[in-house]
Formats: structure tokens, sequence, C-alpha cells
């Protein structure tokens, strides 16, 4: 189990984590989804060990990760920007990898390299970016590390290798409780692959949940009356605390709503409204209302970016 | 089996569970057959394991499932039996709404109608559920 | 294989990293070999072509070989920053912090990597070379020389190779880690030498820098630039130096914050080099201000002179440097208005500096020890232009040529067994010591408040100083220290110490032959015979007896014979009997055989010709009897 207390880095003048904690539990697969800038690369970098916290703890099953080899040897990082071994080739790098990891499966390596298409022999550096990537994920998912990150790995690949590589992570969720934390802009790849989500924003996670459980929290309701029915009535009805948002034109209201779909169908349906139409929120909807409801101020450039990505 | 939409607005364990259900219920799973392990049906369908869990979890939680140690999981016996009984709890809230249409002044005979053709309709899946 | 200090898959990874340079090295290397070895052999082919004798070989020392020197000076800092490179980008460096390696480990197997290649240069040229050059029959190699030659060329790759480690270390960027190696190779040296040298300047006793610090060239990088022959002893430290720093380097790289990839290095670091660098350029304007700035007129006159000028001008030049590698380092003007803030320290460092100058001066001046307090001083008599001392010389010697001033005097050589023997001998008699302390004291007392150039006017110390004949260096030992001043002893001082040479106690030392055994060469020179090199004259047994016998007679000889057979003329090309205007000094018109001894002190060769001649029969008989044989 991976575990953030009150983690804080800075780095100069800036401050790129502020706080944060977390929970991530073993044999999931958690997307972090935040803005560029929120912090997402500074936490998987201080997850794999690589940057020291200036206080608070990152620890995996208790362990702290910095400069601890016997922590790293069990964790993978495929970062953003990715790098090789000046002139290495795939089998060169696996070479380095097998050395460091105890788990290195030279059967999975060829299996996927062959499938994807990508030699062994060539200089990775002469391969194109899609195929870097693909190589980086190869390797990583060959040294069957008990927890992989994948930093914005996904946002380029074919959907086919996504696919690949969506069914080997799921394959060794089950067979070996393995984690893996993906970041990534688009909600889409989060609801494919994902069953844990966490929003970064500003250098803290401000929502972590199960990703049906989002599905499943906020419904959008479209309710219409033969005459005037003020808000306060459906109010009382529903309460007032799970009215996330509320917009009326003419006889025709909008809601946000949270509570079981069946319970507030029934309750609703007692005011006796002439048209209720209810529905389950999509992803880029449910961030903006929870956002608000949060308190943050979603009217920004995320929010924009998430809807855009989301298409 | 299963087909999964990722697009859609259900989450995607509720399509499991629902469409599981209407599986047991068409008959296309019988009693005591075999639920597909979480490791293949996540290979094959390409679903997060963990979201499938959850959705056996249920299944399991209500009896519509029982696992077997070190066998995998299959249909209950009694599924369909807890199924019915699960829907029929529903019943109530038909004869809620009735009264509502009857105090509305809708009439009995097109809430009948609504009713045959909700049956009709299901006739219609359960035929192409045979075909799976 | 990976443990906390190694990991045999890093140290391969950094012997792939380097590879390039590594091969171009090691192929160069061969090539200078090729070159050098094709050349001693040619040589000697030529040489055992002409000459029928066996004896005339080419010499081979570590001198032909210096091309090896590249190893430390070029190949190892390309190598170790190139293995290194990867801490200067954030993608590189994250990568390598990422995997499951010790930063110790990275560290160690990576240095180990550069060392490998280093040695691996030097091997492919030493194996060859030695074992060409063994067997080749004209060629006589100086193995020791050269062992110990290859030694320092190691030892000097490791040390580089620790700087480097530290240097990559502290940095995130490849030009700030090349400044800290600058600052760390050059900084020590050069602020050592810049203190040294405008004490020498300014100081009334201190006129030569060894009387400060001795051995201020030995065990330095830089001047390796010149000296090429480490002793193994200076080998031996300057690994443990390297590995000093290889041990700093991996602490500190340890401690290295991967972030700073891509910054010039941590604030506090950064700070600290570009002060230092732009230090040292303004030593010369400190050096300037020292040497001014000793009174009031001093200061009057530097602000109307040259030296203003030349002062403003080196502080401009620091000022630029200062940020120009501000704008190298962080590649934007940002830092600009904090940096001209912080020029401060740069001042700071410099009146630390002045400060220490002067400190040191004023220590200088307090050391003045009363004669009890004195256990024994010595006289190092080479500062003087013609160093001698004065001697009651024996009738029999003729002067031809000599100018008669130097009538009366020997002159002293630097290694010269017997200059040296006087050199070094320790005068414990209370007059000699009497004679020192109060020379002292008065130099001291007398320049108080006076500038150098008021002191050297000064009648009385203008008195000593009218012919400047008698500066000398001396060495006093008291209470449990050693110190140098350069004194000025008047006429009759000097004429005292000269006497105090032929007295017994002090004589018996002075004059006292090395044994047979002891030398380290010795052949017969005979100004009859063409080159002046009696090459024949090999017969070790022979050689034996006669010195033997030489030294025999010679303890039984006055002080003036002696001092008369030792001093012969060493610029000897004449033929007995016939005037040359080289002859500066006495000889004895029948003598023209000398035996030369070498002896070896300390890694140094001392020489000494002793005549043989009429003084010397038997000697001379033994000589003359073995050569009548062939």
């Amino acid at each position: 189990m991976i575990i953030a207390e009150n983690l804080t880095k800075k780095f100069d003048d800036t401050l790129a984590l502020n706080n944060l904690n977390c929970k991530i539990n073993e044999g999931c697969i958690y997307g972090l989804v935040g803005a560029n800038g929120a912090g997402k690369s500074t936490f998987l970098r201080l997850l794999a060990g690589v940057y020291k916290p200036d206080s608070g703890t990152i620890t995996v099953d208790g362990e702290s990760t910095y400069e601890n080899t016997a922590v790293k040897a069990q964790m993978v990082y495929v970062p953003d920007e990715l790098y090789f071994v000046a002139g290495a080739n795939m089998k060169q790098m696996a070479a380095l990898y097998a050395s460091a990891y105890p788990n290195f499966d030279y059967g999975r390596l060829n299996e996927l390299a062959e499938a994807f298409g990508l030699s062994l022999k060539k200089p990775i550096n002469t391969f194109s970016k899609g195929m870097k990537r693909q190589a980086a994920t190869v390797l990583a998912l060959a040294a069957k590390p008990r927890i992989l990150f994948f930093d914005e790995t996904f946002d380029g690949l074919d959907p086919i290798v996504r696919n690949t590589v969506k069914k080997i992570i799921c394959a060794d969720v089950v067979d070996r409780k393995s984690t893996t934390i993906i970041t990534t802009h688009s909600l889409r790849e989060l609801e494919d692959t994902c069953d844990q989500l966490g929003l970064m924003y500003n250098g803290g996670i401000v929502f972590e949940s199960d990703i049906s459980d989002v599905k499943t929290a906020l419904s959008k309701v479209q309710i219409a009356f033969s005459s005037e029915v003020s808000r306060e009535s459906i109010e009382a009805v529903l309460g007032a605390e799970s009215i996330r948002s509320y917009t009326n034109k003419g006889s025709v209201s909008n809601l946000i709503v949270s509570g079981d779909k069946k319970e507030v169908v029934q309750k609703l349906n007692s005011l006796s409204p002439i048209l209720l139409d209810i529905l389950p929120l999509s992803l880029e909807e449910f961030f903006v209302y929870e956002m608000n409801s949060l308190g943050y101020n979603f009217d920004d450039v995320f929010a924009k970016e998430l809807a855009e990505n989301g298409k | 089996m299963f087909f999964i939409d990722n697009q859609s607005r259900q989450a995607v364990y509720e399509q499991i569970i629902s469409q599981t259900e209407k599986l047991i219920l068409t008959g296309s799973l019988p009693a005591d057959s075999p639920i597909p392990s979480v490791r293949s049906l996540s290979l094959d369908i390409s679903v997060n394991p963990n979201t499938i869990q959850k959705a056996y979890s249920d299944l399991d939680r209500r009896g519509i499932i029982y696992s077997s140690a070190g066998k995998g999981s299959f249909v209950s016996p009694d599924a369909v039996q807890i199924l019915l009984k699960e829907k029929i709890s529903n019943i109530k809230s038909i004869e809620t709404m009735a009264n509502e249409f009857a105090v509305a002044g809708v009439k009995k005979e097109d809430v009948v109608a609504a009713v045959e053709r909700g049956y009709e309709r299901a006739r219609e899946q359960m035929k192409g559920f045979e075909n799976i | 294989m990976a443990s906390r200090f190694w990991s045999k898959s890093m140290y391969l990874d950094g012997l792939r990293r380097t590879r390039v340079a590594g091969i171009i090295y090691a192929a160069a290397m061969a090539i200078f070999t090729v070159l050098t070895v094709g050349d001693i052999l040619e040589q000697a082919r030529l040489t055992a072509a002409e000459s029928d004798t066996a004896l005339n070989v080419i010499k081979v020392d570590a001198a032909d070989f210096s091309f090896l020197t590249l190893s430390y000076y070029i190949a190892v800092p390309v190598l170790a920053f190139m293995a290194f490179s990867f801490l200067y980008k954030r993608n590189t460096s994250d990568f390598y912090h990422s995997i499951p390696v010790r930063r110790e480990a990275l560290a160690l197997s990576y240095t180990s990597a550069v060392i490998t290649w280093a040695v691996v240069g030097i091997a492919v040229s030493a194996l060859p070379s030695a074992a060409v050059l063994a067997v080749s029959p004209y060629v006589s190699v100086d193995w020791t020389e050269y062992f110990t030659f290859l030694l320092m060329c190691a030892v000097l790759s490791i040390l580089v190779a620790g700087l480097i480690l530290v240097a990559a270390s502290i940095t995130g960027r490849l030009f700030s880690g090349v400044a800290v190696l600058f600052v760390m190779t050059f900084l020590p040296f050069f602020t050592l030498l810049a203190f040294v040298e405008i004490i020498v300047d300014i100081s009334f006793l201190i006129t030569e820098s060894s009387q400060i610090i001795p051995f201020l060239d030995s065990y330095q990088l830089i001047y390796s630039l010149i000296k090429l022959d480490f002793t193994p002893a200076q080998s031996l430290i300057t690994a443990g130096l390297g590995i000093v720093f290889i041990f700093l380097g991996t602490y500190l790289f340890k401690k290295r914050k991967s972030e700073i990839a891509e910054t010039p290095a941590s604030p506090v670091v950064y700070r600290i080099i570009r002060t230092a660098v732009a230090f040292m350029f303004t030593l010369p304007c400190c050096a300037v201000i020292a040497e001014n700035f000793d009174s009031e007129e001093g200061i009057r006159e530097f602000f109307n002179g040259d030296d203003l000028i030349m002062t403003i001008v080196f502080l401009f030049l620091a000022v630029i440097v200062y940020y120009v590698f501000e704008l190298m380092a962080t590649r934007n003007f940002r830092g600009f208005k904090k940096a001209t803030m912080q020029i401060v320290y740069v001042f700071i460092a410099d009146a630390f500096f002045i400060g220490a100058i002067f400190g040191a001066n004023a220590l200088i001046v307090l050391d003045n020890p009363s004669p009890e307090e004195i256990d024994w001083v010595s006289f190092d008599m080479y500062r003087i232009a013609t160093p001698a001392i004065a001697w009651e010389h024996d009738p029999d010697l003729k002067y031809d040529g000599l100018d008669p001033a130097y009538e009366g005097y020997v002159f002293l050589s630097s290694h010269e067994i017997f200059s040296d023997n006087i050199c070094s001998t320790r005068f414990e008699d209370i007059e000699t010591v009497r004679l020192v302390s109060n020379r002292l004291s008065k130099a001291i007392e007398t320049s108080y408040g006076k500038t150098k150039d008021e002191w050297f006017a000064d009648s009385e110390q203008d008195a000593l100083l009218s012919t400047r004949d008698y500066p000398a260096d001396v060495t006093i030992k008291a209470n449990g220290r050693t110190i140098k001043r350069t004194l000025y002893l008047s006429q009759e001082e000097w004429l005292a110490v000269s006497r105090r040479v032929f007295e017994a106690d002090v004589a018996e030392t002075v004059f006292a032959l090395p044994d047979y055994d002891s030398l380290s060469e010795i052949y017969i020179l005979n100004a009859i015979l063409p080159n002046g090199y009696d090459n024949e004259f090999h017969n070790k047994e022979a050689l034996e007896k006669i010195y033997n016998q030489y030294k025999e007679e010679f303890e039984a000889l006055t002080e003036n014979q002696k001092l008369g057979l030792l001093f012969q003329t060493f610029e000897w090309n004449l033929v007995k009997g016939s005037a040359s205007k080289y002859a500066k000094y006495a000889y004895y018109d029948s003598d023209y055989i000398r035996i030369h001894i070498v002896l070896e002190i300390d890694g140094e060769e001392y020489f000494q010709n002793l005549s043989l001649g009429h003084l010397t029969p038997k000697a001379l008989n033994m000589y003359s009897s073995y050569r009548r044989q062939w």
C-alpha cells in the first residue's frame, strides 16, 4: 500500500506539492488527473524515490522510498520524458533492467516486442516517438514490478497497443496484485482503464474515489412541472445538501443531485412533474460540479482541458 | 458474453451486473453454470479486474452467484428466484404509480398498454439473448 | 552483482557510455607509443651502426614518454564529464535515480569505469614499450624512473577522476562542473602562490618562497605540468589525495538532489564558485594593494602612480568575469540583480586575503629568538651572486685569468657535495648563534616604520649591502621551530662564519668524503683524453681501490690543501699549462685528472670533482699503473 502523508516538496520558490495526502491500495489501477503544473510528475518522482520530500512522508508498505533500493526494485517508473541509455537497443536496455529488477521476464519482453513490431537490435534512438513510448512500456511491463508508474505514457499510443497494454496490466493485477498508477489528461483513458481516481490540484489531491462511485454519486435531472414549483419545494423533498446545482428556465429546471437514483426519482415523482429525465453524469461534468462544491473555482483552463480531452 | 459500452453513462460494473442478471433470467446462464473468472473476463472485454470484482461481489452479496474455493464462481440455483423477488418488491412502486396516474386522470387503458409494450419488448430481447 | 558501493552493471554501463572517448584515447596512446618507440629504435640502430662499442647506448627515460600525461590532462576530464553527463539533464538524472541502484554504487562504479579507461590507455602504451625496449640491444631504459612515471600518471588520473566526481556531484550543468574543477585545481595553488609571493615581496626578511612554505612545488597538480618526476612517495600521497576526493565525491553524490540538474548548482555552492572565480582575478589587485599600503607614503604613491591603473584594470576584469560567469552559468539575466548584491563576497574574500598577508608579515617580524633560545643555525650561501667562503689559499696555487677580486675565496655551487656540506652544517657555537640573533634583531628593529626601499637605503644597511655580496638564507632552530630568514651579513660577520668552517669540529664534517659504497656513480675525468672522459676506465675494482686510497691520503691533508683539491674548476676545458679566459679559478698546474663522484641524497644528485694530483701521489700512481695495463 502506498501512503502519502502531508507530503511537501519545494523547488527554489515554487511549492510543487503542498501537504499532499493520498492512499493507493495494492492491486488497483489508479488514475491521477490534474492540470499541467498541478504536481503529478513531482508526486510520481517522489514515489519513485528520485526526490526527497521536504516534509511529510511517502511510503510503500511503510517504507520510505527515497534512496531505498529494496523498495525501488519493486517499482518501475516510465516518465513523460523518456530516456534511454545513449545508443542502446532494447536488448541492452533489457539487460540493464534485468540486472536491476529481479522479476524481469525475457519471455514477455520478446512477446511484446514482437507483437508491437519493435526491433530488439536497432538502437532505440532511431525509433519514432510513438515507438519509443512503446519500447519504454514494453521494458517496464517485462520487468514485472509490483508497482508501475506511467506518466502520460498512453496519451500517445495507438489504440491496439493501448488495448494490449491494458490487458497485460489487468492480468498482472489479478495474478500478482500489482499496482499501476497512470497520470493522464484524458478522462476517457481514466474511464477505460482505471478503477481508482485521484484529482490533483495545486499540489494536493483534492478528490479521491472509486470510479464507479463517481459515476453513481451524482445524477443530472431535467424536470418540468405544469405549474411553477419553487426550488424550496424541491429542496424540501430531496434535502438541500443533495442539490449540487440548480438552474431554472421557465418551467424547466436542471438539477445536479447526489444520492441514489431510484430514491431521487421516487422523491421527485411525489411532486408530480410532467417531465422527469434523470441521467448519470459524465466524468467531466462530475469534476466540474464536485470541484465547485469543494470550493474551487473550476471555471478555468483545466475544466476546458478536461472537457476537450474527454471528447 | 458481455457487451460493455465504456461511453455509456452507466457505470461499467452496473452494466456487468445488469447483463448478468438478464442472462440468468433468460436462461442463458442456468443454475450452477460457471461465471467467467475475473481474469479471463478482464482479458476478454478489456475491463479493469477490480471493476469486474466489484460487480461479482455485488452479485455474490445478493446471493445470485456463489464461489467455490479453487473452482471459481457459479450461478446460484435460486438466482432466478432471488431476482424475481427483488423485482417483485418493485411492484409496490407500480401500485403507487398507478395510484398517481389514476389521481392525475390518466386512462387505465393507456397504462395497461404501456405495460403490454414493456412485456413485448422483453420477449424480443429474450429472443435475442437466446441466440448468444 | 550489486552492493552498496559497487554495481557491476553500472560499471559496464559506465564503460559503454564512455567507450567512444576511451577508444580514441587508447588509439592515440598506441599511435604515440609506436612513434616514440620507433624513433628510439631508429636512433639506436643508427648509433649501433656508427660506433662499434656496445657502450654507446641510447638512454631512455620518462621524458620520452611525456605523452602519457595526456591520460590525466585530457582523457580523464573528457571521460569523467562524459560518464557523469547524465547529471546535467533532468530526465536522465531522474532516470538514473529511479532505478534501484544505490547512489554510492553509481558514483563509484562510474568513477572506476573512467579510471579503467585511463589505465587501459597507459597499459596500451606501457606493455608493448617495455617489452620492446627491454629486449633492444642498444637501448638502456631507466626502469625505475619509467615505472615511477607510469605510476604517477595512473595516480594523477585517479586524483583528477576524484576531483571531477566532486565537481559533477555539486553542479547541475557542464559549465559549472568545469568551473568547479577549475576552481578546485587552481584556486588553492594560485592563492597560496600569490600569498607567498606577496609576502616575499613586502617582507624585509623573507626573500624566497621556500622560506615560508617548503615543497610549494610538490604535490601540486599544476606543477606536474613541468615536473614529470614524482617520487614514489609523492605518488603515494597523490593517490591518497585522490582517494580522499573520491570519498568526498561519493558522499556529495549521495546527498545530491536530483532536481539541481539543469541549474548551475545548489544556491550556496553556486555562489561560492562564482565568488571564487572572480576572486582569482582580483589576486593581482590584492598584491598591488598589499605591496603599496605599508605606509602612508606608499598609499599616496599608489594613488598617483601606474599601479592604480593596473589595479583598476584588473578589478574591472574581475567584475566582468563575475558577470560573464553568472550569465554563462544561468543563461539569463535574471540573477544579475542578486549577483550585484553578492559581489561584496568577493571583496570580503579580498579583505581576508590582504589581512592574512599583513598578519603573516607581522608574525614574521615577531619571530626574534634570543641567542639562548637558539639551538643551531645554518647558512645557505647560494643567495650570493657568487657564493663563496673566504680561505687562506695555498701559495702553490696559480691564478690564471682569475679576477683578483676573487682571490681568497672558494666559490660554492649548488649540487656540489662540499658546498652542500657547508650549507647544511649546523653551527651550534654561541658566537655564531649570537651573531645571527643580533643580526636578526637589528634587521627587525631598524625596519620599524620604514618601507622596504627605505630600509634598504638606510645607511647602516647600505653599508652592508653596498655590494650585496653577503646575503644568506639563514635557518634558525629555536623554541622547537625552524624558521628561515634572509639576513645581510657584514664583512666581519661573514668572515667569522667562514673561519668557523675551518675549525676542527665543523671542518671534520664539511671535508668528509663519502664512503665508496654510498656513491651512486664514479668515473674519472682526464683532460688529455678526447671528450675529457676516461670511458675506458670502467674497471670497478680498480676504481674502488683508487678511490679508497685517495680518501686515505685526502684525510691526511690540511684544510687548505683539501680545498685546493675540491675546487679545481669544473669548467675544465684546458689542456695542462695553457691559459684560457675560461679559467676563473685556481688550479694546480699539474693536476688535470679528476675523480668525479655522485652522491644521491633525498632523490637529488650531488657531485664532486676530486683532483687527482701531486697531493695524492699514491692514488695517482695507482691510476697510472692501471691505465698502463691497457
